[in-house]
């Protein structure tokens, strides 16, 4: 096992590097540089400028050599600056990880708590009405289109929110996106607040979320208690409890862990949809901003970020896979 | 009993609903309080450094405003005011005086009194440490079209200086460089540690050291900006008096547009700027606001500087021959188009300039829809019907290539109202579009288009140089200068040059009214419409008053008030 884990290890090396180089490249062959959009916001601007702060920011120099400083300065810890944000790219994505942590982190747990229990009883009672409904709702939290859940979710709670005028339900008027409350910079207050503007886009992820899970907690369980050991093991007579729980659950929750550790570095990569419906200043729509404004540095230290984390926990999701099943032996 | 027990509940959801679009119908009182107004934007700025060209956005120059303060001001009916100055300068007067050789000497007056956010005062020390900044080699920004026409600024005493002109400039009197302020004291060390990262270093949050009536408070990365009142503020306009006035301004970011108007119709937003709404939800909105009777909100649709138009490429065989060009623009309807996709709150524009453009040529020659016009034009020029109805000449169908940029709705819809129209007339066009960054980065540039339809931003200072002068026409070789349709008139070209050194306005008019005659003439452009803008807020909000200009509706800020 050792052995597996330092040669997976070592070949994560150049697989990160050959996606950056790809990453790279792909950006780079985007028609437009941060440069040539500013010249076409300024009809004043002059050659010898434009030609000046290309060189300011090294994009007149050729792409290998551009590529090299930055994977250069990349192995220092600098993943260079935001030409939008004039800060630097690991200042930048610090700060909006973080944030979407705080969205991505309690749907996630929430997600799981509601999914992993329904998918197992819908699966124990197949065909069943509670089934049936689970099914739906599944079907439809895989269907429909994060945003126009938000928006929904936005006209019904800040727009409309009716029920605000029952004594004691003010709280459910909730603010329309955004943060936090300018002003509130700390104590419980902070939290409090941060926690009503989280509410909506917390409850879309986790609707989302949820129904992907349950179906994979449905259709694994499905799978495990039709085995024969599930049948010996009640044909022994055990209770249904024992049975579910320790013959059947155990081994339903091995595809479960893997698509749960595959979904972690989706938690960093934030929600780009979702953040910018409700104007959630989360790593997701940074990334989608970065794009849209040709801010190659922080396009490009967010993707590798994520491409790098994707393959860690790959690795991890096939370390639990092992540690789960003892049938799994990696030499 | 069980009967009963319904009854009353879908009676108790009937009342609470009915009382709660009641409620939710008047959320007209200030939304944090009386003393704060929360203006929402789309886009976040990306610095707040007082030079106007190192943080370009729109947004940063409308928060800019709030922070920093300069010798000169406009209004919203664009009439310059001194703010920092104690008067502007004038030929009259010889504080502005033309020098042999055609050099110039602006003289400027400080007001005694400001001071910085810490304290210190402002001098004439801060506006040549701008313009150096704005002139070293390092210090990467993009205009330096202004400043790189003075020679020198020499400052006698700390509240007088001497702006030195290499050669006339006709708005030597509206600013000291084009460089804007800065606090000398407080950014000199930060500037020669680093002067190529300046703008990443200063500016970026806070503690940034002003000079205007508000001072930063709070930056929320990727939320909001606060900014409350400076105490010692004594420009123009003053603050109301302390119990009537705003003394805090939240500006919100929030990026898609949906979510804007939902903080609109929940109340949590007391206005928003030129950037929240695009015109068409601007145009929704009003409808709803209207149609649920709802007075608590006042919008506007202001014409704005943003000119749209299609630049036909003057390189084109077809194009090439001005019969083209005039049976182009005769068949197409531009009035009805304005009205169908903009309920007429987008002029239709019949030259480069805007209406409110103190050079603007009212009498010049307008261009009604007229299809038989434009058969008869085409049909002079030695077009007849090909056998699919297309026009020909020469074995070559008249079919142009239409670009734009790909995803706007609203330049796409355009571009079928016109396609039709066009088809009417036998023109075939063939629509391709691209993405921005391509088309504003590459194609354009190179001028790989036949008819390009896109928006060039305006100020009330504007001119044609640059634009429609004969040696800026860009080459696939020699991406230099932004006349993309390829304009060559050699009267233009003179005067285009002539105008930013003409002093006297009312000349400078003229010959700007004379470019615009012969340039629509020549028509290399066809002009559509002028870009209108919405912005909007509470009804309770009074002296929120846009400018329609470059000049952030924050201009008079320290005005503001709720009535209560």
């Amino acid at each position: 096992m050792s052995r597996y884990l330092i040669r997976r290890l070592l070949q994560m090396i150049p697989l990160v590097v050959g996606l950056s180089v790809i990453i790279f490249l792909l950006l780079a062959a985007a028609p437009g540089d941060p440069v040539d959009l500013l010249v076409f916001g300024n009809p004043n601007i002059k050659p010898e400028d434009v030609a000046r702060l290309k060189r300011l920011y090294g994009l007149d120099q050729p792409l290998y050599i551009r590529y090299f400083k930055w994977l250069w300065a990349a192995l220092h810890g600098d993943l260079g600056y935001s030409q939008v944000y004039k800060v630097p790219v690991l200042a930048l994505m610090w700060d909006r990880v973080g944030n979407s942590l705080w969205l991505q982190i309690p749907a996630f747990f929430l997600s799981l708590a509601v999914a992993v229990p329904v998918g197992i009883y819908s699966a124990l009672h197949q065909y069943s009405t509670a089934d049936y409904i689970a099914t739906f709702l599944t079907f439809f939290g895989v269907s429909i289109p994060a945003f126009w859940f938000g928006i929904m979710m936005i006209y019904l709670f800040a727009v409309w929110h009716p029920w605000t005028a029952l004594p004691g339900l003010d709280w459910l008027r909730l603010p329309a996106g955004g943060f936090s409350t300018p002003g509130i910079t700390r104590g419980l207050a902070l939290y409090l607040d941060r926690l009503r503007y989280m509410l909506l886009p917390t409850l879309v992820l986790s609707l989302l979320f949820m129904a992907s899970y349950t179906r994979y907690t449905r259709s694994s369980m499905l799978e495990v208690i039709r085995q024969d050991y599930v049948r010996t093991a009640r044909a022994k007579g055990l209770a249904e409890q024992v049975v579910v729980t320790k013959h059947a659950l155990k081994n339903a929750m091995i595809p479960i862990v893997t698509i749960v550790a595959l979904s972690i570095p989706a938690l960093f990569a934030g929600a780009p949809l979702t953040e910018t419906v409700f104007g959630w200043p989360g790593v997701g729509r940074l990334l989608v901003e970065a794009v849209l404004a040709a801010d190659f540095a922080v396009a490009q230290g967010i993707i590798i970020f994520l491409a790098a984390l994707v393959i860690i926990f790959n690795l991890l999701a096939d370390i639990a896979y092992a540690v789960l099943d003892p049938r799994i032996r990696y030499d | 009993m069980r009967h009963w027990r319904w009854s009353s509940l879908l009676l108790a959801l009937v009342v609470t609903f009915g009382t709660a679009t009641l409620v939710g119908a008047a959320p007209a009182r200030p939304a944090t309080g009386p003393d704060t107004v929360v203006l929402f934007t789309q886009q976040e700025p990306s610095c707040l450094a007082p030079q106007p060209d190192s943080c370009q956005m729109f947004v940063a120059s409308v928060i800019r405003s709030l922070i920093f303060t300069d010798l000169v001001g406009m209004t919203n009916e664009w009439k310059y005011f001194p703010i920092l100055a104690e008067k502007i300068p004038n030929l009259k007067d010889g504080d502005w005086k033309v020098l042999p050789g055609d050099k110039m000497q602006v003289t400027w007056r400080i007001k005694r009194g400001f001071t910085w956010h810490d304290g210190r005062p402002v001098t004439a020390q801060d506006w040549i440490w701008a313009w150096r900044v704005n002139m070293h080699p390092d210090f990467p920004t993009a205009g330096r079209d202004v400043a790189e026409r003075v020679e020198n600024i020499l400052a006698p005493n700390p509240y007088q200086m001497t702006v030195q002109w290499k050669k006339k400039y006709a708005f030597a009197n509206l600013g000291a460089a084009g460089s804007g302020i800065l606090p000398k004291h407080a950014t000199e060390r930060i500037f020669r540690q680093n002067p190529a990262r300046f703008d990443q270093a200063w500016g970026t949050g806070v503690p940034t050291i002003g000079n205007g009536p508000y001072v930063l408070r709070e930056w929320q990365r990727g939320s909001s900006i606060t900014v409350e009142a400076y105490p010692n503020w004594q420009g123009v306009p003053p603050y109301l008096p302390k119990e009537r006035g705003v003394r805090r301004i939240v500006y919100r970011f929030i990026s898609d547009t949906n979510t804007i108007i939902a903080n609109i119709l929940s109340g949590a937003a007391d206005a928003f700027d030129e950037t929240a709404v695009p015109f068409v939800q601007g145009l929704e909105l009003e409808a709803r606001l209207q149609r649920e009777n709802r007075r608590d909100w006042v919008l506007r649709a202001e014409p704005g500087l943003i000119w749209e138009h299609i630049d036909l490429n003057l390189d084109n065989v077809h194009l090439r021959d001005k019969r083209v060009r005039h049976a182009l623009i005769y068949a197409i309807n531009r009035e009805e188009l304005v009205q169908q996709l903009f309920q007429g709150k987008q002029p239709v524009s019949h030259s480069f300039l805007p209406e409110k453009h103190y050079g603007f040529n009212r009498n010049v020659k307008k261009y009604a829809f007229d299809p038989a016009r434009a058969r008869q034009l085409l049909a002079e020029a030695g077009y007849t019907p090909g056998p699919d109805g297309i026009l020909q000449k020469g074995g070559q169908r008249l079919s142009l290539r239409f670009t734009t940029t790909a995803g706007n709705r609203t330049r796409e819809q355009v571009q079928q109202i016109l396609q039709a129209q066009w088809r009417a007339v036998g023109v075939e066009v063939r629509i391709v579009n691209l993405p921005a960054r391509a088309y504003f980065g590459d194609a354009l540039p190179r001028r790989d288009f036949d008819l390009a339809m896109y928006a060039w931003v305006f100020s009330p200072t504007s001119d044609c140089e640059g634009l429609y002068t004969g040696d800026t026409i860009p080459t696939p070789e020699k991406r230099e200068g932004q006349n993309y349709p390829g304009y060559k008139n050699d009267e233009v070209t003179r005067i285009c040059h002539a105008v930013p050194e003409e002093l006297d306005e009312g000349r400078r008019a003229a010959m700007l009214r004379r470019a615009q005659e012969l340039w629509v003439e020549d028509l290399p452009v066809i002009p559509l419409y002028l870009r209108s803008d919405y912005t909007g807020h509470k009804a309770g909000l009074q002296n929120f008053l846009p400018t329609g200009a470059d000049t952030p509706v924050t201009w008079n800020a320290p005005s503001w008030r709720w009535v209560r």
